[in-house]
């Protein structure tokens, strides 16, 4: 009993002396997806899915970092390569299920804007893809992609269903304000079914915002 | 607020912009991750990010 008691005390006692290490120092920080990371470069002597490469996938706001710190920004790539981010299990290209039926928010950069927009824009996109900027219509999101272009880069922001008038009109929205696109420069939505059939033209515009 | 946080692991995974950039110089964002494929026309070995350095 008497030594029992005394155990007590010495618990008491220590806990009052110890410092309490915030949880923070150690637990990496859960995303609520899993994203994967690829990289597409152009070369003409192979088929398109030997130039896709799958970079890494991640699930942690730290581990973002660790990749986005150690790849070359998006404005220093050649033309003909792109990054994309999709969630885990969907794959950057039409054909994937979770693609065919959606299409995507399009954001064309004229050529000065590589140097003073580009890497802003693609961060800007990727932090609201990890963070769930598009908050209950996350389910709506596949993910993004920036094609480094002579003629013009571009980033999409795909989503999985264009027949999703509100959700997709609530998403571009939200897309435009986080890149702080003036009001007066609008930018379109298209089906990716629509692209597909118009080789070499734009696709018309399913929505604008 | 209903963040996510380790005293609130039921909170929603949900992180704006400045929440997630204060994690760009996180020790464990700085380290080269395990495991990239050599691609050299993206790899880089060290974090071209990082803001101040310590000299």
């Amino acid at each position: 009993m008497a030594s029992g008691d005394s155990e007590t005390k010495e618990e008491t006692g220590q806990e009052e002396d110890q410092q309490i290490v915030s949880p923070d120092q150690y637990i990496k920080h859960p995303l609520h997806n899993r994203w994967a990371m690829w990289f597409f470069k152009n070369d003409k002597s192979k088929e398109w899915t030997a130039n896709l490469k799958l970079i890494t996938s991640f699930d942690t706001v730290e581990d973002f970092w660790g990749l986005y710190n150690h790849i070359q920004k998006a404005s220093r790539l050649s033309s003909g390569c792109d990054y994309s981010l999709f969630k885990d299990g969907i794959q950057p290209m039409w054909e994937d299920a979770s693609n065919k039926n959606g299409g995507r928010w399009l954001v064309n950069l004229n050529k000065n804007q590589r140097q003073t927009e580009l890497d802003n824009f693609w961060l800007e996109t990727l932090l609201c893809l990890i963070g769930e900027a598009f908050d209950d219509l996350t389910d709506d999101i596949c993910g993004a992609t920036i094609n480094i272009r002579n003629k013009g880069d571009k980033l999409g922001l795909w989503t999985r269903d264009a027949r999703r008038g509100d959700a997709t009109v609530k998403i571009g929205q939200k897309l435009k304000e986080r890149l702080k696109i003036p009001p007066k420069i609008m930018i379109g939505f298209q089906a990716h079914s629509d692209t597909a059939t118009k080789a070499g033209s734009t696709a018309r515009d399913r929505y604008r915002v | 607020e209903d963040q996510w946080s380790p005293l609130n692991p039921e909170g929603k995974k949900h992180y704006d912009r400045e929440f997630l950039l204060q994690f760009q110089n996180d020790i464990n964002a700085v380290r080269k991750p395990a495991g990239l494929p050599d691609i050299p026309d993206i790899i880089l070995d060290k974090p071209q990010s990082v803001g101040r350095q310590y000299s």
